[in-house]
C-alpha cells in the first residue's frame, strides 16, 4: 500500500473512530435517547418565561421546605432582593427575623456569610453565559429528555400563576411542578419531586413586590470585624478537556456510557489543598451528574453513614443523602460520582470508566 | 654386597637409614675402604659446615624479592573499591532517580489527605446553578452548611 493510500486511509478511518470513543455530546446519539417530546406551545412558552430573569425589580419573603426520604422536614424562611440584570440578595432569618446567613451578589463578586460561625467565603457567581452548551442546546435537551405540560393555574403570594409540570417522558414521574407568575414570568412556587413520588422540596413566596423603591438595597458585603474570611471559593469554570490535561498530573478519564439523554458539559479544575481534583459535568437538562477524579491517596470523608459495595473489582462506598447518592471507589485514581439516579445505573457508569 | 650408592651413604652418614639397612651397610664398610673413605668425607664436610656463620642477606636481594611479588588485598577492601567506583556510583544514582520517579508517580508515599465530601457537594450544586431550571433557592440556601462543613475552628477549607 502507497503512503498516500495510508494517509488517505486515515483520514477516513480516524474521525469515526473518535466519534466513537469519545463521550457523548450534545446532539449526538447516546444510548436510550428519547425524541422531542410532545410538550405543546402553552408549555413551551411558559418554561421560556421562567428560563428569563424579570427585567425589573423585585423584593419578597419566601419560605423553603426541605423533606428528608424518611418524611422529615425542615423550613427556612428567605428574604429575598433582585436587581436587574444580575444582583441579588438572600437572607435567610430566624423565627425573630434576624439574620443568619446571607448570600449577596453585586454581579461581579458574590459572598457567602455565616452569622453563627463568623465565616465568609468570596467567589465568583455561577455565570451560565460560559458554559460550553448554549441556552439553545440546553433548551433542546430539557425537551428531548423531559415532557413538559402546562397544568392549569395558581395563586401564590396574592399573585395568579401558570403552572407548568415536568414530566419523565411517556406520562413519567413528575420532576417538578412550577407556578409562574402570568405577569413577569418569575417562579413562584417550585416542587421538586424524588425518584418515588415524594416531595423533595417546596418554595413557595410569601409575598412579592415588583419594581419596589430600592433606595435602601445593598448588594455590596463587607465582612464584620473578627470574620474568618476565605478569599476562595469554587470557582464555576467550563473548561474542554484537552485544556485540563496540560494543567494537572491527573490523566482525565472519563466514562463510556452515560444514561440516556446525558450529555458531557464540561470539565472544571477545584484545586483543594494543593492538590488538583477533575470535576467533570453531564446533564439531561434538569439533572446533574458529577465524576470527580482525585488522586488515590485523597479518600473522601463522608459525614453520615455509608454502605459498602462492589463497582467493578474494586470496593466501593455509597452515601445516600436527600439530594442524590455519592457513589466512591478506586481505580488508579480516586473516584466520586454524585447524582440523583439510580444505584445501578451510577454503578453502570461507573465500571464504564476505562 | 655391591657399593651402595652415595645417597645411601650420605643417609648411613647422617643416621637416616632404615634399620636393616644400616647393618648391610656397616658390615660392606668393614669390607670396603672405598666406602669408609666417603662416609669419612661426608662426615667432615658436615662437620665443617655446622661450624660456619650464617651470613646477612643483602639489602638489594630483600627488595627485589618483595618486587616480585604481586601485591594481595583483603576481599572487602576489593569490593569497597567496585561500590565507590565511578560506573557503580553512576549506575546507582540512575536508578534511585527512577524510584524515586516512580514513587511520586505513584504517590506511594504521598500524604494522605481527606476530602470533605460537603466539598464536592458544594462543587456538584454549584454546577447545578447553571441549569435554567435549577432550584436555586434550595441551592443556594444550603451553600454556607456545605461551605462551613469540615471546618473545626473556622479553618479554611480550601
Amino acid at each position: 500500500m502507497s503512503i498516500s493510500s495510508l494517509i488517505l486511509f486515515a483520514a477516513l478511518v480516524l474521525p469515526v473512530w473518535s466519534e466513537q470513543t469519545a463521550a457523548p455530546r450534545a446532539n449526538a446519539a447516546s444510548e436510550g435517547a428519547r425524541h422531542r417530546s410532545p410538550s405543546g406551545v402553552e408549555a413551551e412558552d411558559l418554561l421560556l418565561m421562567s428560563l428569563s430573569a424579570p427585567e425589573v425589580s423585585y423584593e419578597g419573603e419566601l419560605v423553603l421546605e426541605t423533606v428528608s426520604p424518611k418524611g422529615e422536614s425542615v423550613a427556612k424562611h428567605v428574604l429575598v432582593r433582585f436587581a436587574p440584570p444580575d444582583r441579588y440578595r438572600r437572607e435567610i432569618v430566624d423565627e425573630n427575623g434576624f439574620m443568619k446567613l446571607l448570600i449577596v451578589s453585586d454581579g461581579e463578586t458574590e459572598w457567602v456569610y455565616d452569622r453563627r460561625r463568623r465565616a465568609a467565603w468570596r467567589g465568583e457567581p455561577t455565570d451560565a453565559d460560559h458554559k460550553l452548551i448554549d441556552p439553545d442546546e440546553e433548551y433542546d435537551l430539557i425537551f428531548d429528555n423531559y415532557e413538559l405540560k402546562a397544568g392549569g393555574s395558581d395563586r401564590v403570594a396574592g399573585r395568579d400563576c401558570a403552572v407548568l409540570e415536568v414530566r419523565e417522558p411517556a406520562g413519567g414521574a413528575l420532576v417538578q411542578k412550577l407556578s409562574i407568575d402570568r405577569e413577569r414570568g418569575l417562579v413562584l412556587r417550585r416542587r421538586v419531586y424524588r425518584p418515588d413520588g415524594g416531595v423533595a422540596s417546596h418554595m413557595r413566596y410569601l409575598r412579592a413586590v415588583f419594581s419596589p423603591p430600592s433606595g435602601d438595597w445593598d448588594f455590596a458585603f463587607s465582612p464584620p470585624s473578627g470574620t474568618k474570611v476565605a478569599a476562595r471559593r469554587i470557582r464555576p469554570d467550563f473548561l474542554e478537556v484537552d485544556e485540563v490535561r496540560t494543567a494537572t498530573d491527573l490523566e482525565p478519564r472519563q466514562p463510556d456510557w452515560l444514561p440516556g439523554g446525558y450529555v458531557f458539559e464540561s470539565v472544571n479544575i477545584l484545586p483543594y489543598r494543593g492538590r488538583t481534583v477533575l470535576h467533570y459535568r453531564y446533564s439531561d437538562g434538569v439533572e446533574v451528574l458529577s465524576l470527580f477524579q482525585a488522586p488515590r491517596h485523597m479518600p473522601v470523608r463522608h459525614s453520615g453513614s455509608v454502605v459498602g459495595l462492589r463497582v467493578g473489582s474494586a470496593q466501593a462506598k455509597l452515601a445516600v443523602g436527600a439530594d442524590g447518592k455519592m457513589l466512591e471507589w478506586t481505580a488508579g485514581d480516586r473516584f466520586v460520582l454524585i447524582g440523583r439516579l439510580s444505584v445501578e445505573t451510577m454503578k453502570r457508569v461507573a465500571e464504564s470508566i476505562k | 654386597m655391591s657399593c651402595p650408592d652415595f645417597e645411601a651413604l650420605s643417609a648411613f652418614a647422617d643416621g637416616e637409614s632404615p634399620a636393616a639397612e644400616r647393618a648391610s651397610i656397616d658390615r660392606h664398610l668393614s669390607d670396603c675402604a672405598a666406602c669408609r673413605r666417603t662416609v669419612e668425607s661426608i662426615a667432615a664436610e658436615r662437620r665443617a659446615l655446622s661450624g660456619m656463620a650464617v651470613p646477612p642477606m643483602p639489602a638489594d636481594l630483600k627488595s627485589s624479592l618483595e618486587a616480585m611479588i604481586p601485591e594481595s588485598e583483603p576481599a572487602w577492601r576489593a569490593h569497597l573499591r567496585i561500590l565507590f567506583s565511578p560506573r557503580f556510583a553512576v549506575a546507582a544514582a540512575a536508578a534511585c532517580v527512577a524510584l524515586l520517579l516512580w514513587t511520586w508517580r505513584a504517590g506511594v508515599f504521598a500524604p494522605r489527605l481527606e476530602l470533605p465530601a460537603e466539598f464536592l457537594a458544594a462543587a456538584h450544586n454549584q454546577y447545578a446553578l447553571s441549569l435554567r431550571l435549577a432550584p436555586s433557592e434550595k441551592i443556594m440556601t444550603e451553600m454556607p452548611a456545605q461551605l462551613s462543613a469540615g471546618i473545626p475552628g473556622g479553618r479554611d477549607v480550601y
